[in-house]
């Protein structure tokens, strides 16, 4: 039958690609509104997604109590670090590579401490039992925490989308990006604004550790393949574009996924093609000869 | 006559759809003295650019001593002899005055450490030209604004070029300074060709034989000096096209008209601005009551921006500045504090939020909760019925006078008790400035006070109650709208502009 017949190993696959991109998106989204918006380049980010995968570590204990407290800590948390982040940021503005260089120090910092307090070796956090089983997909069996993952992300995205493009707090946002000055002589708060988007970065970064910890369990190291894969997410995506980061995380989670079970050689070298041309194709507004 | 030197074969350079050089063909023999004029935003500096070749034309030929350079890089172009300066001045600081020249001397490249007797000679030459060779070993960073220009011309000169390119060289220049500078100019071998961009039309008609206007990036006319001012197309696009006369100023505030007595909104004494460096407003005082429209007119250049944007807070006002509303000191607060205080802004361009719609730009302004709110997004789009159509629309998707009607908006929404208005009509058709002209006078009746900046000289003496005239940093002519639409011959003495059609 149709449905049987669209069930095969590859679909599987790109399924996983689907949470695999969803999750990218929502540690993503924040970083690529902290560039866009408050003009600040965290290499922390990483760091905050860390935080949240060993919160859940600590807290969660497989009932639906202990991912609430996870997810209650992981705001704490995630608002802490990003008004620290912005205090710390705060005397270098207009100095990119000084924050480059401070924000990674905090990366370094936090990750020594991280292997410190947690041990050096992976650990791996259980759903809540609820959703601990699998569940059959046309003769395969398929994780259920998996797919609440991929339904609790979707309504991330689709509220994230409508703040940012819909409601009154998100025209600040994108007129602050816009014309700074002129959205300071139309008497919006610029400074605070900046804050604020490096404190929900920071909120949404922490609790995708939170909500991603048993996809991706918390293990050193782990802060530096989200960091990374969440730049190619921005710069793919175009810096302080929500919708530009939603289709570009999808495609990384579908290149990380289905890339690497295809052509397994390839993949790495997709990244790298996807972000190349997302660079020099989206900085040459009007090509040579071709008529205005 | 000999070949060209340098031929310009229709080029054009577009940012995106916008055209700033538009098909603009020139001709520039060898010694030429040729000027590029133009209102702001006419593709004077982009057409530099395009002949330095720090821009590529996005069509077009530029063909320089037989070779045909359009796809040349800078460098390139710069050893085959075509030599420039810049609208700032670009000079390495730390380095000191005879270093920067060594630094284009042909044969010298990176070896600045050791000088080569013969190198050090032709750099010496090049600063005894502008006459700067008694400075030469001093640090640049200690030479006056009008002496760093002049070493830029001498940086320029020490590359022996046969094409000399000046982008605005008197900027910022006091008047003595523009003196010394064109006597300079004068005095440059014959063998050079140069071709100058300038606001300054004193300094155009002393050292140039032959004139090329652009307007909106389009070739207008080309002819000598006094052609040209007598071009009607360029009297029309271009309002500081003629000579000038020594004028004295007259006090400002004194001629302020019947309502002195009411105390104004805006009270500007001493403001003093510039940029990089360069001094553009030397003391601008200025009152602004309620219920009146003030004008400020004065050449392109002239300031009038600069003069809006530090009441706005948007440019930094140098110390001695106040700028005082409703009796309160606003001359520390941020630009958004001035805005929650009252001063409402409209700035030149529009300056329109890129991707928000109509109605997000009418939902952002938020006025003071101590501020009695003067008009909802409910009345704004009873005085703008064309934006109530275009609720969903973005900036792009709008008209120009829809544009302006939507900056106009925001800066409503926010309650200001004064209003700055920087060439509200750019850009226009005459019918919206009509339209323009309307609400502003509206506003102005129902208690608002109006500060306007404009280059279209006849709506300012339109709608105005007083006019003042912004010439070398400061105002030089302060009077009653009426009296000057009386004797236009009073503006002329300081503006020598044509009044339009009457």
């Amino acid at each position: 039958m149709g449905l049987s017949g669209l069930v095969n190993p590859y679909t599987i696959t790109a399924l996983d690609g689907v949470a695999y991109g969803l999750l990218l998106f929502v540690i993503a989204a924040g970083l690529t509104l902290i560039f866009g918006v408050a003009g600040v380049f965290s290499m922390a980010h990483g760091t905050l997604y860390l935080a949240g995968a060993y919160i859940a570590w600590q807290l969660a204990d497989g009932g639906w109590v202990g991912l609430g407290l996870a997810l209650a800590a992981a705001v704490l948390v995630g608002a802490v670090g990003g008004a620290g982040l912005a205090a710390a940021v705060r005397p270098l503005t207009d100095r990119p590579l000084d924050q480059v260089l401070a924000t990674l120090g905090v990366a370094y910092i936090a990750a020594d401490g991280f292997s410190t307090v947690f041990g050096a070796e992976p650990r791996s956090v259980d759903p809540p039992r609820a959703l601990a089983g699998s569940v059959s997909l046309g003769g395969y069996q398929y994780p259920v925490y998996r797919l609440g993952f991929i339904a609790v992300a979707a309504l991330i995205v689709v509220l994230l989308i409508w703040l940012v493009e819909r409601s009154r707090t998100g025209a600040v946002v994108r007129a602050v990006v816009a014309d700074p000055d002129m959205a300071e002589a139309t008497g919006l708060r610029t400074r605070r604004t900046r804050a604020a988007v490096l404190v929900g970065g920071g909120v949404l970064a922490v609790t995708a550790g939170v909500l991603g910890a048993p996809v991706i369990g918390p293990a050193p190291g782990v802060d530096a393949t989200i960091l990374v894969y969440s730049l190619i997410v921005c710069v793919v995506g175009g810096l302080g574009s929500i919708r530009g980061a939603l289709l570009a995380a999808l495609g990384v989670g579908q290149v990380l996924t289905l890339g690497v079970a295809l052509v397994p050689g390839a993949a790495a070298f997709v990244l790298a093609a996807a972000m190349l041309v997302a660079l020099t194709v989206r900085h040459r507004p009007s090509l040579a000869g071709r008529p205005a | 006559m000999s070949a060209p030197l340098l031929r310009l074969d229709t080029v054009s350079r577009a940012y995106g759809a916008r055209r700033v050089v538009d098909e603009v063909s020139l001709d520039l023999h060898p010694g030429a003295r040729h000027a590029l004029i133009g209102p702001n935003g006419a593709g004077k500096s982009t057409l530099l650019h395009l002949i330095a070749g720090t821009l590529r034309p996005t069509s077009g030929r530029i063909h320089y001593a037989g070779h045909d350079i359009h796809r040349w890089p800078a460098h390139r172009r710069a050893r085959a002899g075509i030599a420039r300066t810049w609208q700032h001045p670009t000079l390495a600081r730390p380095l000191t005055v005879v270093q920067n020249v060594l630094l284009a001397v042909p044969g010298q490249h990176m070896a600045v450490l050791r000088e080569r007797p013969r190198a050090s000679a032709a750099a010496l030459d090049a600063l005894a030209q502008v006459g700067l060779a008694e400075h030469a070993q001093w640090p640049t960073s200690q030479l006056s604004y009008g002496d760093q220009r002049r070493l830029e011309v001498a940086v320029a000169l020490a590359a022996q070029p046969r094409l000399l390119l000046l982008d605005e060289p008197s900027a910022g220049l006091a008047t003595t300074e523009v003196a010394r500078l064109v006597e300079l100019i004068r005095a440059l071998p014959t063998d050079i060709a140069v071709l100058l961009v300038d606001h300054n039309l004193d300094v155009v008609s002393a050292v140039a034989d032959t004139v090329t206007v652009l307007h909106h990036g389009r070739h207008l006319t080309t002819g000598t000096p006094s052609d040209v001012r007598a071009h009607p197309d360029v009297r029309r696009v271009y309002l500081a096209e003629a000579d000038h006369t020594d004028h004295v100023p007259t006090t400002p505030g004194a001629a302020n008209g019947p309502s002195a007595a009411v105390p104004p909104v805006l009270r500007v004494r001493n403001l003093r601005a510039g940029h990089h460096g360069a001094p553009v407003l030397t003391g601008v005082a200025l009152d602004v009551q309620a219920g009146r429209v003030s004008a400020v007119v004065g050449r392109n250049g002239a300031g009038k921006t600069t003069l809006i944007n530090t009441i706005a807070g948007l440019h930094p006002a140098l110390s001695g500045t106040e700028i005082v509303l409703n009796d309160r000191l606003v001359t520390g607060l941020s630009a958004r504090r001035r805005c929650r205080a009252g001063i409402g802004l409209v700035p030149q361009g529009r300056r329109l939020f890129a991707g928000l719609t109509v109605a997000e730009h009418l939902a952002l302004p938020r006025p003071h909760p101590g501020r009695p709110r003067t008009v909802t997004a409910r009345q704004i789009l009873d005085l703008f019925p064309a934006l109530a159509e275009r609720r969903h629309h973005r900036p792009h998707q709008l008209s120009g006078g829809e544009q302006q009607m939507l900056a106009l908006a925001r800066a409503l929404l926010a309650g200001p008790q004064v209003l700055l208005l920087d060439e509200p009509s750019e850009g226009l058709a005459p019918a919206i400035v009509g339209q323009l002209a309307a609400i502003i006078t509206g506003l102005a009746a129902t208690g608002s006070a109006v500060l306007l900046a404009e280059q279209n000289l006849a709506l300012a003496l339109d709608i105005a109650h007083d006019v003042a005239v912004l010439d070398r940093g400061t105002l030089a002519l302060h009077a009653p709208a009426a009296d000057l639409r009386a004797d236009p011959a009073r503006l002329h003495d300081v503006l020598a502009v044509p009044t339009g059609s009457t």
